[in-house]
Order: C-alpha cells, then structure tokens, then sequence
C-alpha cells in the first residue's frame, strides 16, 4: 500500500495525546491505510504480529514525503523481535515513555527544518537522501545490524524497513557508490562473502579434492624412518597393530627417535589424487551453487556517519539551493530546547513547584510580527538566532530557552527570585531592542515586547500561551 | 746450444737438459706412472676409441631414439630440496622449453624456512607444478628424494637440483640409452658450471668439470666403471630404484645410489649429449666446505659401507670392484702416495726444488692444456669455453694442490673420527640413526 494514496485518502484518524504530543495508534496494517500521518508527532504501533507490524512500517518508511516516512515510529508489543524493533525508533517497553517523547520531538524538530523529499528521485538518489536524513534527524551513525532473515546477513535500520531483506545487496551497492561517497564517513564493521549466483551470503566452505572436487579426501600422516630415511603415508608402515619400515623391515618403537611424522596427505576417494593441498570451495546455502572462493563476491558492511556535505543534502536535498535551516545552528545554545520539549518541562516545572516552597519565573519574548514583514527568510533566520544568543549570555545553566517561530521566543528561570526575574526582563529588553534598532530600519512604534510572570502551581494557563 | 738460446731459455729448463731423462723420471715419478697415464694416455686412447665406433653408437642412438618417442614413456622429475623457492620458476621455465613434455613435475621442501612452501604451492595452483609436497620438520635431501619418488607415477624417474638449467633436449638425451640397453639402470647428466664468469674459483671449477666430469665420465662409462650419477641430473628406472628402496641417508646419496644400482645387477651410464648447467660455489670457503662433504663421503661409502664390492661373494661382478677401486685408488691411494712423494722430493731433493717445482707447473700446465684439447674435442659448447683456456695454468695449483690438501683432511677427519656424521646437511636424527647402524 503506497503511503502517498493514505495521505491523499485519509479516512480515520486514532490518535493519542501524551504530554501534549499526539501520537497516532496503530493497531492493524488495515486501520492504518485510515490515519492522516502528518498531523502525528510520532506512531505507536500496538500489534503482536510481526508481520503486520513490518507492514506498518514499510508503510510509513516508504513515503516519499518527508514528514511521514522520517516520523518517530515506536513499537509498543514484547514478542516483536529485535530485528524488526531495530528498524524503528524502539520498542517503548525497552524505553521509557519520557524517553521516547523526548526522542520525538527532537525529531520532529530536525524534519520540520528539512526541506527535500524523495519526489522525482530515482531509487539511488532516494535511498541516499534518506539515509542521510534519517542520520541527520536521530542525530547517530547509520549502524548495521546481525540479521539472518536479510540475504546478506545484515540488516540496516531504518533503510530495511522499506527495502525487501531479499534486495539488501542494493544498500550495500548504493551506498558505497562513489559518487556519492562525499556524504558519508564510513567505518567497516564486517565483510560478507556473496554468491555469485543468488548473492546469498549464507554459504558452506568445505576442503575438495584440487583434482576433482570430491568431497571423499582421506588424511594420513607421512612417516619419516630415521634409520633409512624412508618417507611415506602412515598405511605403508602398518602391519596389524605395529609400525614396520617397508624399506628396511625394522619396527619403529619411538617416535622422535626412531621416526617422525614431518607433514599429513591427502588422497582423494573418488578419483585417487594425492596431494598435501586441498582446495576449498563454497556451496551457498540458498541456491545450492557450488563455486570457486574466487567466484564469491566481497562486499563491505559499514556504519555510516554523514559528512557536512551529507548533513546539507538531508535538508536540501540534491541540487536544491535553499535556505539552511537555523535549528542545527542552535545545539551551540546549550539552554536551547525545542518548543515541544520546553512545552513539556515547563509542565514539569509546575508540577514540581506544587512540592516545593520556591519561585520560578517564565518569560515570554514577542516580536511584532508586521514590523519584520519587510525581511527576507535568510535575514530573519539570522536574526532570530541572534536574538537566541544574546538572552542565553544572560541566562544561567539551569535556565531554559525555546522558540516556537520567528516571532514568538519563551524562557524559564526555575528557582529564581523576583528580583532576578526582574533584572533579566529589563537587560532582555534593553539588548533586544539595541539590537534591532542599530541593524534594522523599523521606523517608529513597538518592535517587540518582553513580558516575565511568577510560575503559579495552580494557574496552568502559561500552558495555553505556549500552544 | 747457441749462446742466444741459452740466453732465451730458462735456468731451470737447461738444469733438465743437462741431468736427462734419468733423472726426469727419478723426480717426476708421481706424474708418469699415475697422472700421465690416467689422464693423458686414456683420454686421447678412449677418444680415439670413441671416434671409431661413433657411426655405429649413431646408429644405435638414432634407433633407441625412435623408440622413445614411439612409447613416449611417462617420466615423474623430482626435486627435492630445502630453500629453494627462488629457484623454482626458473626451472619450471626452463622445463617448459624440453622437447620432451611427458613428465609430472614433483617438487619437495625439505622443511624450508622461507618462503619455498608459499611460491611452491602458487606454482602447483598455476600447474606449473604437477605436486608439491612439504615435510614442515626437514629430514635430509634422502628422505625428501624418497618421498618424491613414493608418489612418483612414471616409468622413469629424473632427478634434478632446483637450481639447475638444462638444455632443450636434455631430458630427452638422458633417456634415450634407456632404450639402448635394457640392462641400464640409471643414467647420468652431463652437469657444466653455469656462472664461470662470477669468479675465479667458479672458472677453474668450470675446468675441472668439463675434465672430470664431462670427459673422466665419457671415458669410466666406456669401459664400464661409471659410479656417480650427479644428483644435479640423473635418470633413475623406477622399477630399479624401487627395488633397491630408494635413496640412503647422505652425504654423497647420488654416488651411493649409483653403486646400489650397479650390486643390484644393472649398468650405470654417462650421457654427455643431455647437458645440465649448474651454479658452482663462488667462494673458496664456500668450495671447501663442499668437497670435504665430497670426500669425505668416498671414505664413509666406498671404502666402508659397500667394502663388500671388494670381497669374493656371489654378487661379485670385475665391473663393481674396477669402478670402486678405481676410484677408491685414485682419490685416496693416491693421495697418501702424494704425500709420500713429497717427503721423497724433500728429503732427497731439497737443492734441486728450485728446479723441481717450475718444471713440476711446466709439465702440468701442458698436460692441462693436452686435456683442454680432449675436452674441446668432446664439447658442444667449445666456442664458449675457450674463455677458460687462460686459466688452465693455475689448474696445477687448483688441482695438484688446494683440492689434494682438502681431500687429505677430509680423509683423515673420516678414516679417525667419522666426521660425516656431524655435517649439518643431514639433521641430527638421522645421521645419529646412520651412525649407530653404520651406514
């Protein structure tokens, strides 16, 4: 089922809020064709059935739009194994819910700074993209994964959940392409051995007569008679139970002293060859094709990290030139949090403040929307990451700061007092404002307003400010 | 005499003019009863010999040599040997260009410690070696020649030292007299020095070969006493060497083997046409190490363990004991009578050794000039030896004294302390075993 048509059909929709985020429920591949995805923060798929629950995710993993098929994705069932898990963004039983909130939305928050999608991409180009924004969204290298379903034993996240375990050798190829080697810091975890019939990997070496390829070899030991420097196989010295020289006709009692055994041969049963060297050949498992060790094809498994040249395809995409997006820019901010995520630690905070005697203090940020309606994107971009950095300098450790768009920027002061609170507001404004009027013509009027109120336990309203 | 010419001629030749002949032969008794004759006198009397029948030996070679090819036997050429993976390619090379293609190559390493089991085992994967065989604990050149010849398949089997190179016809060469004379055992090479241009004791090594080898065996396998097939190259009937079990623990297995071969009922012959080159040592240190292997072995084999050739048994053949007895007599009689005709000179002719010895280098220059004669007469290759003719003056040094002063220690370390026994080339398990069975 193509996840394209599922968003141009939605029919219904079973979502779930948790901390403020929705998460859309996923119980059967059928109900799923139902759900608009875009609107989801994140899916949890709640099915015992492997199967279904593969379905689900190659749904989801195989969109061409970029919201969709990059969405958090969680497992919530015990008996789905390890190897389908791997392919989203975890099981919740093995996470803590907290945990995989926090995880989606720092997620959503890389994706909603893309701006590629797969449209018009050939599969290459498709499945490059998307590997590096799926490296660059979770924010961790591309690691593969031991897979005895997957034809070439290994599996990758994210890429298998879309691409069939019988076509993983097209990973492998695509991503080692060289032209597209500038997006990628490879690291090699393995090598695998393929068929060069069925690109298996699953193959039986074996040693083989160099003659005939016969699996009857017989092994025995070369003796060495000291005594008359006679050599040969082990058989040639029995008689019954005692060692007898066939050269000289004397018993050899000691080995060491009488005899040694320098090196073994091989003599084949079926077509009699004698030889010290086998030669070893492979029989793949799948096809049954038996082959020659310079027949099997090599290939390297690899962790993938991206590269900055990756990092700008995964928002840019190939060949378009966009403006970047700022959310990266800001990880140098160490108070910075998504809005998503503040949103949900300034619920913590009153929760907290419920059990405890001190204060703490929210402060919100507005620009005048219609005075900045003259700037352009890349200018508002670099204002905003300004204005960013400039509260932050004020702010202490523990001090938090989100924005939700350009207009629109929130701080919390947990366990400061009012004094403090008040001072913050004061050198906010008085910088802000600088700022503005010394790089941008305003003209008169307010050009933005700086507001910091007392955190009440019983008063949830600041929640509404932040929707 | 005119003045002039006494002027012109040396002292010491007009001192021989003026004593005579009588005291000619009184001094240089040593060289007229045993070298003139052996050497000389032999060879222009055995060339001769040669030459007259040479149509009727042609006309025997042509017809073994039609029967050859009509059966076109299967032949297994072995090489045993330890380290000598270098070697290896060349000589598959150099076997690829015979005109004689039947044969199974059989290489065996002798416990190398370099890199031979590597380039063998390549070599056997390219097919440019029919089977390679490894003992990883080395067991002496007898041991690996015998485990070659255990898994040898052919009718024939040649025996070869890797680091030789032969002449396009050579193996084809060495078995034809098989077809001559179903009573031949086993046939030696004709083994030359290929590197005489390295050194000086590689060209005089290169004189005393084509003497003693490429002539000296024309003339033993003519009158029926050849007893050394050079391991370098030889041809063995593998019926023959089966039923004498193979090669005996060395030093000096390759004139061993031949004197089992002829006890046992067969002839041994030489065969100059199937020419081997080989590289001779370089170094004098390196030369005397070698032949006091050499002559030592003549001692341990000859004089002991086959003393039986010498004795009235039902196996005595005249053949066995001249081919033993020549040699034993020539090498080592001989030598004691050297040293014996050196106190003689010294005790009853001290005034006169002024005289003596120029005279003595005099008359074996020209002897060794007469021999260079013999050997070019013999020779394929007599334009490319002339190169050597230079050096045949220093020959009596070589010949006369280096090597008879290194035979007379190896003699003497043999006949009192068995130092065969103690030579590295063997390991010690097995000259240990050799020595306490007395072989």
């Amino acid at each position: 089922m193509n996840a394209l048509r599922i968003l141009q059909r939605p029919l219904r929709l079973d979502f779930k809020e948790f901390e403020g985020l929705n998460f859309a429920i996923v119980k059967t591949d059928a109900n799923f064709a139902g759900l608009n995805l875009t609107k989801a923060d994140g899916i949890f798929i709640e099915n015992e059935s492997p199967e279904v629950v593969s379905n689900i995710i190659k749904e989801v993993r195989s969109s061409e739009v970029t919201s969709v098929y990059l969405k958090p994705l969680f497992v919530k069932s015990l008996s789905i194994p390890t190897e389908i898990v791997q392919l989203t963004d975890g099981r919740v039983e093995d996470i803590t819910m907290n945990k995989a909130l926090q995880k989606s939305l720092e997620i959503n928050e890389r994706v909603k700074g893309i701006q590629a999608d797969t449209k018009g991409l050939n599969f290459s180009e498709s499945l490059i993209l998307k590997t590096t924004q799926y490296i660059y969204t979770r924010q961790r290298p591309l690691v593969p994964f031991r897979n005895l379903v997957s034809k070439i034993g290994y599996s990758y996240p994210f890429l298998s959940g879309y691409i069939s375990v019988d076509d993983h050798l097209q990973i492998l190829d695509n991503l080692s392409e060289m032209k597209y080697q500038e997006y990628f810091k490879f690291k090699t975890v393995d090598k695998v051995n393929l068929c060069h019939e069925c690109e298996g990997t699953y193959m039986n070496f074996r040693e083989v007569c160099p003659s005939c390829n016969s699996l009857e070899l017989k092994t025995e030991n070369l003796i060495h008679h000291f005594r008359c420097a006679y050599i040969g196989p082990e058989s040639d010295f029995k008689q019954d139970e005692d060692m007898i020289c066939p050269k000289c006709d004397k018993l050899l009692r000691h080995i060491g002293i009488d005899y040694d055994k320098p090196s073994e041969i091989n003599q084949c049963q079926t077509c009699n060859h004698q030889s010290q060297d086998v030669n070893m050949r492979a029989s793949c498992i799948d096809c049954g094709h038996d082959m020659d060790l310079e027949h099997i094809a090599n290939r390297s498994v690899q962790t993938l990290q991206i590269t900055a040249a990756g990092e700008k395809l995964a928002i840019r995409g190939f060949g378009k030139k966009v403006a970047e997006a700022p959310t990266h820019e800001f990880k140098t901010t160490k108070n910075y949090f998504g809005w998503g995520l503040f949103k949900i630690l300034v619920g913590q905070e009153l929760t907290r403040l419920e059990l405890r005697s001190h204060d703490s203090h929210f402060g919100v940020i507005q620009l005048n929307d219609e005075k900045f309606d003259f700037l352009d994107e890349k200018t508002k971009d670099v204002l905003q990451k300004e204005i960013l950095n400039i509260v932050a300098q004020y702010l202490r450790p523990v001090d938090l700061i989100s924005f939700k768009n350009f207009s629109t920027f929130a701080f919390l002061m947990p366990e400061s007092n009012r004094k403090l609170a008040s001072e913050m507001k004061d050198t906010i404004d008085y910088n802000l404002k600088k700022l503005i009027g010394d790089n941008i013509e305003m003209g008169g009027g307010r050009m933005l307003e700086v507001e910091v109120m007392t955190l009440d336990p019983d008063d949830h309203s600041v929640l509404q400010l932040l929707e | 005499m005119s003045p002039e010419l006494e002027y012109i001629i040396p002292e010491y030749l007009r001192y021989w003019y003026s004593v005579g002949p009588d005291k000619f032969i009184r001094v240089f008794w040593y060289f007229i009863l045993f070298e003139l004759t052996r050497y000389i006198m032999a060879d222009f009397v055995i060339a001769g010999w040669y030459h007259l029948f040479k149509n009727d030996r042609k006309e025997k070679w042509e017809k073994a040599r039609a029967a050859f090819w009509n059966e076109n036997p299967f032949v297994s050429v072995i090489i045993p040997g330890k380290n000598e993976g270098k070697h290896l390619f060349k000589l598959t090379k150099s076997l690829a260009e015979q005109t004689f293609q039947n044969f199974e190559l059989i290489i065996v390493d002798d416990g190398s410690d370099d890199e031979t089991p590597i380039i063998g085992r390549n070599l056997q994967k390219r097919g440019l070696i029919d089977l390679f065989l490894r003992n990883d604990m080395r067991g002496g050149k007898a041991s690996a020649a015998n485990l070659a010849l255990r898994f040898s398949q052919g009718k024939y089997i040649v025996h070869l030292d890797a680091d030789c190179s032969f002449d396009r016809e050579a193996i084809e060469n060495i078995l034809i007299p098989f077809f001559m004379d179903e009573k031949i055992g086993a046939v030696g090479g004709n083994v030359k020095v290929r590197n005489a241009d390295e050194s000086l004791c590689a060209r005089l090594q290169a004189i005393e070969y084509l003497k003693t080898i490429s002539v000296g065996r024309i003339i033993s396998s003519q009158l029926g006493i050849y007893k050394i097939i050079s391991g370098a190259f030889g041809a063995f009937r593998a019926d023959v060497t089966d039923s004498i079990k193979g090669w005996d623990i060395g030093p000096g297995l390759d004139g061993d083997i031949t004197v089992k071969i002829r006890k046992s009922g067969f002839k041994t012959v030489f065969e100059p046409s199937a020419v081997c080159l080989t590289n001779a040592p370089s170094k004098f240190k390196v030369l005397t190490k070698q032949r006091l292997r050499w002559d030592k072995s003549i001692i341990r084999f000859r004089v002991r363990k086959h003393k039986d050739v010498y004795l009235p048994s039902e196996n005595f053949r005249w053949s066995n004991f001249f081919a033993l007895f020549e040699n034993v007599f020539y090498n080592v009689i001989l030598d004691i009578t050297w040293w014996l005709y050196i106190v003689d000179l010294v005790f009853n002719f001290a005034g006169s050794l002024k005289y003596i010895i120029p005279m003595n280098i005099t008359i074996y220059t020209i002897v060794g000039f007469m021999q260079m004669t013999s050997t070019y007469i013999y020779s394929e290759r007599r334009k490319e030896e002339l190169k050597l003719w230079p050096y045949v003056p220093m020959m009596s040094i070589y010949t006369g004294t280096y090597l008879r002063l290194v035979r007379s220690v190896a003699y003497i370390h043999e006949l009192i302390w068995k130092k065969s026994y103690d030579d590295p080339w063997n390991p010690v398990k097995s000259s240990s075993q050799a020595k306490a069975n007395g072989f």
